[in-house]
């Protein structure tokens, strides 16, 4: 019974649900509120048939006071009796004190046990004067509940009646209600529903309303103008892709765990060398014959790949043409799940790469030849460098020969062709003493004193320049005389700074570190137009470091190097030489900073 | 009412006798019954003193009943006044406040209007005026001093009983009628000159027996000392008589009023005592008729306005007598010694019921 019922509940359509839902609810509410408003309705009756015996009895307690007190039972009866036809009135009993009952009047009900509502008041005769009120008897109201009963059974009936009508009219109108507002709607899009599963996507609901049906139909409306675009969409796009399939060049197929093809395109049947794509899949699948390119042992290698990665990515075959000519193919493929969940054709990708793999083999023996002609190379340029290192050491060595030389030549100069000047000197001095004041020749010798001394500051100079003398002294001294020199001839004002103690370098260092502020020292007077230059050498425990300072135009130091400029090579030269740190920084406008630190340590070896 | 039928029939006789002769023509409205329905006989005995003193008098009475109905007294008056041939007299009642109207309506009659038994009260003197004032036809007003009567009922209990104390239960008539007023005037006046009087309470019936038993039994209740009790007419006491009996109390009951059934009940040692004296009114009326009739004012005798002591007690040793007097040998009621004009004598009219105890003795 239970199955039959929810079975039939369940094949109740949604208009019947509704109004069954409907009446049972209303049923309970009406239920409910009637029996709420019949007792509601009783209590307020009795409550007032209380209230009304109540008011009764305190009425008669006043009004009786002068009838009992002169014992006028007249107007004690007419008083009784004028409420007495009153249908709610039982009796109305009048007592005397110490007397019993004067008056009595009695309604046409009969009382039974428990319907009546009795309150007695005394009746006090208030003695005028200062007398105390004196109980000259009763009054004894009963009112039948019988009539408050029978009301409230009519309003029962009444709300009942109502209540059934009530709920008539709300089923009816509900019914006509919902089937205008539920049912017609929901039979129109059943309809326009059935229309696009029939394929008629250019159905319609109409759309009547703005409630949930209405929406819903618009949703519907929405949906199914969806539907179209995507069907639109979806037939494009499958004539898009299916044009990319059938003009691709890359074969694609389809290939289940027997090896039979299930889809090909005709770039795959052209690759594997057959007239169309469907010769390939139905001669794979009704022949039986193993026409298929994919041998089964393959088969299960590809299915086993593909179960293991998940993938197959840029797997090279050699497969076999139809007329048995092998390629090279290179295959991309991922599974195709079946709807039990299994994995099912194989999805690939054939690209044909003979012809890459040819030219690959032609690049590999290309690539061996060129490995060939590098590692040739390489040796060559190992023999450059040791050559490069050869030329390095022999100017180093050539550089310091001529330092040398420079050195044996100013100290021939100096030491020789001085003392034969200072001599000259002497002597010629010694034979103007000899000759007459004032005479020609005095004259002449005094021009010839002069070119002694003349020649005597050339010499100086040339010494000066082929090694000063002050290197002799230390690098402090010749940068200090190098500044001061330079202060000399320039006219430029060079600031000369040693902060740390001097150091204590060899002879090759110390040359090298002077040469290139001297050659800093020349650019800055050929080219910075610097209006005060300084001269810093600086003995650290880091090192020793040189800087030449300038506030003069500066250069582009990239360009510089770029081009010939042999002061700056020279200068680099030197630095490499002694193992030494060249920077130069400078920019146009900017001035010129040019600093050597000399990392390593020189001991100069003692003089002897 | 086979007696007030034989008295209507001897007026009657009286006319035809006497058709001839100007007799005077007296309509007596009487707010009683005519027949005996529980208020007693006292209207019906009036009529009858009335009707023995018309024939004494050679006066034609015609008595109308109003059967307790003040409304249609009220009519029977105004059918009186309409009359083409209008009474010399009319005798009304001021019963249950009525002779007010009763006076406008008759103040343009030619009948001369006589009120007996209930006087005019203060109040409505102030409307309608005093006798032969604003309305001249109002030749006079004849009562009982009921006050007086009262007065002797209370102060005959109080002797009976010992004057020991006593408490005392009163039943009167209606309030709206002066007598029932007066009577207890009279009582409250006595108690208050006795030291061991007291009243416990006064309340008003409508004359009638069972009323009176009624209130009388529900006042015993209420009052347990009580032991003497009073009733403004006969009837009532009889009633309260029965209430005490009923009750097994011992109350001494007095009356107002000497009906035929209280005067047996005093002779029988019912009733203490009572007022008698009250249903002759209608008959000294007449005698004041006649003697205005005939040139004899009696307002020159007392004025027009008449509060005559004629009240005396019944009590046990004179009830068998005065009821033998009254109900037996009615024919032998004379008024004629109480007029002036048939007898020459001055002063104040004295309608005391000694002289006709002796009259009536006499004439046994």
């Amino acid at each position: 019974m239970r199955v039959r019922a929810k079975f039939s509940l369940r094949s109740l359509n949604l208009h019947t649900k509704l109004m069954l839902s409907l009446v049972v609810l209303v049923a309970a509410v009406a239920g409910t509120s009637a029996s709420m408003l019949v007792e509601h309705e009783r209590n307020s009756r009795l409550l007032a048939l209380g209230d009304r015996a109540t008011r009764i009895a305190d009425l008669f307690s006043q009004s009786l006071v002068l009838p009992l007190w002169n014992v006028d039972l007249r107007a004690i009866e007419n008083q009784l009796a004028a409420l007495a036809p009153n249908p709610e009135v039982a009796e109305f009993t009048v007592t005397a004190a110490g007397y019993g009952t004067v008056a009595t009047v009695k309604g046409s009900r009969h009382l039974n046990d428990g319907e009546s509502v009795v309150r007695v008041r005394a009746i006090e005769y208030d003695p005028p004067g200062n007398a105390p009120k004196e109980k000259i008897g009763e009054i004894r109201v009963v009112l039948t509940k019988a009539v408050a009963q029978e009301a409230i059974n009519r309003a029962r009936q009444a709300i009942f009646a109502i209540m059934a009508a009530l709920l008539a009219v709300l089923y009816a109108a509900s019914f006509l209600l919902l089937k205008r507002m539920v049912r017609s709607p929901v039979n129109r899009l059943e309809k326009m529903v059935d229309k696009i599963a029939g394929g008629d996507l250019d159905a319609r609901c109409e759309v009547k309303s703005d409630d949930e049906l209405g929406r819903l139909a618009a949703r519907i409306n929405y949906m199914a103008d969806q539907l179209r675009t995507s069907t639109l969409l979806l037939q494009e796009s499958e004539r898009k892709y299916r044009s990319i399939v059938e003009n691709a060049v890359e074969g694609i197929f389809l290939l289940d765990q027997a090896g039979n093809l299930a889809e090909a395109n005709p770039a795959m049947a052209q690759l594997l060398g057959y007239d169309n794509a469907c010769d390939l899949t139905v001669s794979a699948e009704s022949d039986g014959r193993p026409k298929s390119p994919f041998s089964l042992s393959l088969t299960a290698t590809l299915f086993k790949t593909l179960n293991a990665d998940g993938e197959i990515r840029g797997l090279e075959l050699q497969l076999s043409r139809l007329d048995g000519t092998p390629i090279w193919v290179q295959l991309n493929a991922r599974g195709l799940m079946g709807s039990e969940g299994s994995l099912r054709y194989l999805e690939g990708l054939l690209t044909d790469v003979t012809a890459r793999k040819h030219a690959l083999e032609d690049l590999q023996l290309q690539r061996d030849r060129l490995e060939l002609e590098v590692s040739e190379r390489k040796w060559t340029e190992l023999e450059l460098l040791a050559s490069r290192e050869r030329l390095q050491q022999l100017h180093a060595h050539q550089e310091a020969i001529r330092e040398e030389e420079r050195k044996c030549i100013a100290m021939e100069i100096h030491d020789e062709l001085g003392q034969l000047l200072t001599a000259l000197k002497m002597d010629l001095s010694l034979l103007s003493m000899q000759l007459p004041t004032g005479s020609a020749v005095i004259q002449k010798a005094e021009e010839m004193r002069e070119l002694i001394e003349q020649t005597i500051r050339i010499v100086r100079n040339v010494v000066s320049h082929l090694r000063p003398t002050a290197l002799n002294y230390g690098l402090a001294s010749a940068l200090e005389w190098l500044a001061a020199d330079f202060s000399r001839h320039t006219k430029i004002p060079c600031r000369f700074q040693s902060t740390h103690p001097e150091p204590n370098l060899p002879d090759p260092p110390a040359t090298a570190i002077f040469r290139i502020v001297q050659e800093s020292l020349t650019n800055v007077a050929r080219h910075a137009k610097a209006s005060q230059v300084d001269v810093t050498l600086a003995n650290t425990d880091a090192g020793i470091e040189v800087i030449i300072r300038d506030n003069g135009q500066g250069f582009n130091v990239v360009s510089a190097r770029a081009g010939y400029s042999y002061g700056l090579h020279g200068m680099a030269e030197r630095a490499r030489l002694i193992r030494a740190q060249l920077e130069v920084h400078s920019k146009p406008d900017r001035g010129t900073l040019i600093r050597l630190r000399l990392l390593e340590t020189f001991e100069k070896p003692q003089s002897h | 009412m086979l007696r007030a039928g034989a008295y209507a029939g001897l007026v009657n006789m009286i006319h035809s006798t006497h058709a001839f002769e100007r007799r005077p023509h007296v309509v007596f409205l009487n707010p009683g019954e005519s027949a005996e329905r529980g208020t007693g006989q006292h209207w019906q005995l009036v009529s009858s003193f009335m009707g023995m003193a018309a024939m004494t008098f050679n006066m034609q009475l015609e008595v109308l009943y109003a059967e307790r109905d003040h409304l249609l007294m009220q009519r029977q008056a105004e059918e009186v006044a309409r009359r083409s041939f209008p009474p010399d007299y009319v005798i009304i009642v001021n019963e249950k406040m009525a002779a007010q109207q009763m006076l406008k309506v008759l103040a343009h009659s030619p009948s001369k209007i006589l009120v007996i038994h209930n006087d005019l009260t203060s109040e409505q003197r102030q409307y309608v005026g005093n006798e032969r004032e604003k309305i001249s036809n109002w030749i006079g007003t004849l009562t009982a001093n009921a006050e007086l009567g009262g007065f002797r009922l209370m102060k005959f209990l109080y002797q009976r009983f010992g004057r020991r104390e006593v408490n005392v239960i009163g039943i009167t008539g209606d309030p709206n009628t002066p007598v029932s007023l007066e009577r207890a005037a009279g009582v409250a006046t006595f108690l208050n000159q006795t030291a061991n009087g007291r009243i416990c309470q006064l309340v008003f019936s409508d004359w009638s027996r069972a009323d009176s038993h009624q209130k009388a039994r529900v006042l015993l209740a209420r009052y347990p000392e009580a032991n003497v009790m009073w009733a403004a007419n006969d009837t009532m006491a009889l009633g309260a008589l029965d209430a005490v009996k009923l009750n097994n109390a011992h109350v001494l009951v007095g009356g107002m009023g000497a009906l035929k059934e209280a005067l047996e009940s005093v002779i029988h040692g019912g009733l203490a005592g009572i007022v008698a004296g009250d249903y002759f009114v209608g008959a000294w009326a007449m005698v004041l008729l006649y003697d205005y009739h005939w040139g004899k004012d009696f307002a020159k005798h007392g004025g027009p306005r008449l509060k005559l002591d004629y009240l005396g007690i019944i009590e046990r040793t004179n009830a068998r007598r005065f009821a033998d007097v009254v109900f037996r040998r009615i024919e032998a009621f004379d008024v004629r010694p109480y007029s002036k004009h048939l007898n020459q004598r001055e002063g104040s009219y004295d309608f005391n019921l000694k002289h006709l105890l002796k009259t009536t003795t006499r004439s046994l």
